[in-house]
């Protein structure tokens, strides 16, 4: 059994950071998951886009926040908007193609047309009628801000939320090591895979913050088929690897090199002078050392990226990972999933890194088919009357929360193991100074 | 007249009764690996050419349509990563997805073939029905697929397929099996 009070209350504390757990509640109580839509969702920034989908004027993509549709726009004056997606007239959803290129959006029930910039243009009412509605007053139900970072568009509803820079804070120094590392940027290879599994979007999230365990006892097996790295290799690589605590939620770990490997394995070599040019010298460092990197953004975008292949024949291939954990309800997440690569690629780099990022992690991604499993399981274990009464354990943070790495080389607290679970537990615990009012 | 299917149809001569056979008895048999999990046999029904793809559809606007990026492939393997994903998938200690195993079928239709220059081009229509240890509830995904089989000394061989599945959001918490 557990501490938490559930009785009547849906606003926690689900987590005692001193004690090292959580309440299982927080993984399949659906009156938790309605009140995090309101104190964590439409609070955060969440990722929207990245700019390269919709690179011209009148180009548009539609995305899922959680159960709310929206609309992302890039409008004549370049600008990129994010709308709710529904007229505001009856609510229709209003654009209903997943990309597209317009001057406007028609609703398809009484014929509401809006511009690029979300005002509302025409109705087909006669005048009289027309400014009854307020019809040259009226548009979208807009983002209240939306902004870039590194080519990466988010949007908030919260007009009192801080400034995207503010909020992504120190996490910038490592999403620069994903999107931000040469001249040009980064582009998408295609639009979004989605899938949905049963379980709770925490899971994906909390995996990508990221447990470092799991990755001997469920990828090992695989990284063994691919890479021809022993199991126990790949554990001890695990063991003696940093997790990062970098402040406002954001967390990371770093799969590290061994010491023998040389600096950038597994990167073209011709981008390599471009990551130098770019990053500076303590990025460069874990560029150069990090054989896997993974990293969530709070609340639910993600990172992974790694040096697979599938051939033995063929050195192993970068790929980038981008994606998102939509909270469907409280067992049910759809992800979105995006692949990564520098605009400055060879295209036949683009298109092995394409190959190596759909068959590791997306949705036929031999690394997320045993990830989900996972999660799915845990929600079968959890979401019983007397399952949901006990606590997940994170208590390996009690060993290691007093040994930080002193003079870490980036910014954020790290600790000395992946399998401390320090970041991974970082991660719940602003969770829940979110759900309580504190910091968003 | 006779009416015809114009979109996406097989290319070139018809087949024999006894060709169209052929093929017909081979997707079954391929058909039953896939559902039985038996992916080595399966394996041995594909070229070491193989190229294997499983698209994801759009939702786009009829007279503007927008795509970009490449592809959205679930899929796009050679001979050399389906054999691992198949080691994979058959190896116990290696896989949590598929031990326990899926339950699964393999529903084939709409067959249509022609012979040409390339091999045989053949065009059906999948469903698949799945339940998982994990999602008790049937999970179905289904597909048009594009092959190309080709005649070797040991039978009819798979040199290619094209999937392309109709949903957008896959209501499936993963792809650990073949199309």
């Amino acid at each position: 059994m557990n501490s938490f009070n559930r009785q009547g209350n849906s606003v926690g504390p689900w987590v005692d950071v001193e004690a090292g757990t959580a309440s299982r509640a927080i993984f399949t109580d659906e009156e938790i998951w309605r009140v995090e839509q309101e104190k964590v969702f439409a609070k955060s920034w969440l990722f929207l886009a990245h700019e390269t989908e919709i690179p011209e004027p009148g180009d548009h993509v539609t995305r899922q926040l959680g159960n709310d549709p929206v609309l992302v726009v890039r409008g004549e004056d370049g600008r990129i908007r994010a709308f709710h997606n529904s007229c505001v007239h009856r609510g229709v959803k209003l654009c209903r193609t997943d990309a597209g290129h317009s001057k406007n959006f028609t609703c398809p029930y009484h014929g509401w047309i809006y511009g690029l910039d979300g005002k509302l243009q025409a109705t087909a009412y006669p005048p009289e009628v027309a400014e009854k509605i307020g019809e040259s007053k009226s548009s979208l139900i807009e983002m209240a801000q939306v902004d870039s970072y590194a080519g990466l568009v988010f949007g908030t509803w919260d007009e009192t939320a801080p400034a995207l820079d503010d909020y992504l804070g120190d996490s910038r120094f490592y999403i620069d090591l994903f999107a931000n590392r040469t001249q040009g940027g980064m582009e998408v290879l295609g639009p979004p895979q989605r899938w949905v599994f049963k379980a709770n979007w925490k899971l994906g999230a909390l995996n990508f913050a990221a447990d470092g365990p799991h990755a001997a006892s469920v990828h090992g097996p695989i990284t063994y088929l691919t890479l021809q790295v022993p199991p126990e290799l790949i554990l001890q690589q695990l063991i003696n690897s940093p997790a990062v605590v970098i402040g406002k939620g954001h967390n990371c770990i770093f799969l590290e090199y061994p010491d023998e490997a040389p600096d950038y394995a597994g990167f073209s070599p011709d981008l390599v002078p471009l990551y130098q040019q770019k990053l500076n010298a303590a990025q460069q460092r874990f560029l150069a050392r990090g054989l896997t990197k993974v990293m969530t953004n709070f609340p639910n975008t993600s990172w992974v990226e790694s040096s697979v292949t599938f051939d033995d024949k063929t050195p192993p291939i970068p790929f980038c990972n981008l994606r998102t954990w939509q909270p469907l309800s409280a067992q049910s997440t759809e992800v979105w999933n995006w692949l990564l690569v520098e605009k400055e690629a060879a295209e036949e780099f683009k298109q092995k890194s394409y190959e190596i990022g759909i068959r590791t992690f997306a949705a036929g991604g031999t690394f997320d088919q045993d990830d989900a499993e996972a999660w799915a399981a845990i929600n079968l274990g959890c979401r019983g009357s007397i399952g949901s009464q006990y606590e997940v354990d994170f208590r390996a943070t009690k060993h290691y929360r007093d040994q930080p790495i002193e003079n870490f080389p980036g910014p954020g607290v790290a600790y000395p193991s992946t399998f401390s679970e320090m970041s991974e537990f970082a991660l719940l615990a602003h969770w829940q100074k979110v759900m309580s009012g504190g910091e968003s | 007249m006779k009416p015809t299917v114009t979109q996406l149809m097989p290319s070139g001569e018809p087949l024999s009764d006894a060709d169209f056979r052929a093929v017909y008895d081979f997707l079954n048999l391929e058909s039953d690996c896939l559902g039985l999990g038996e992916y080595e046999t399966w394996y041995g029904l594909l070229t070491s050419q193989i190229c294997y793809k499983v698209l994801a559809p759009a939702f786009l606007d009829a007279t503007r349509p927008r795509r970009y990026g490449r592809e959205n492939a679930y899929f796009d393997d050679d001979y050399a990563s389906l054999g691992i994903r198949v080691k994979q998938l058959t190896t116990p200690g290696f896989t949590i997805a598929e031990n326990p195993a899926t339950i699964s079928r393999h529903f084939v239709t709409n067959i249509r073939a022609a012979k040409n220059y390339d091999g045989i081009e053949v065009v059906s229509n999948v469903l698949v029905v799945r339940v998982r240890s994990t999602e008790p509830e049937p999970g179905v995904v289904s597909a048009r697929r594009f092959d190309r089989l080709v005649e070797t000394p040991e039978g009819l061989r798979i040199e290619s397929r094209l999937a392309q599945l109709d949903q957008v959001s896959l209501q499936q918490l993963n792809l650990s099996f073949f199309i």
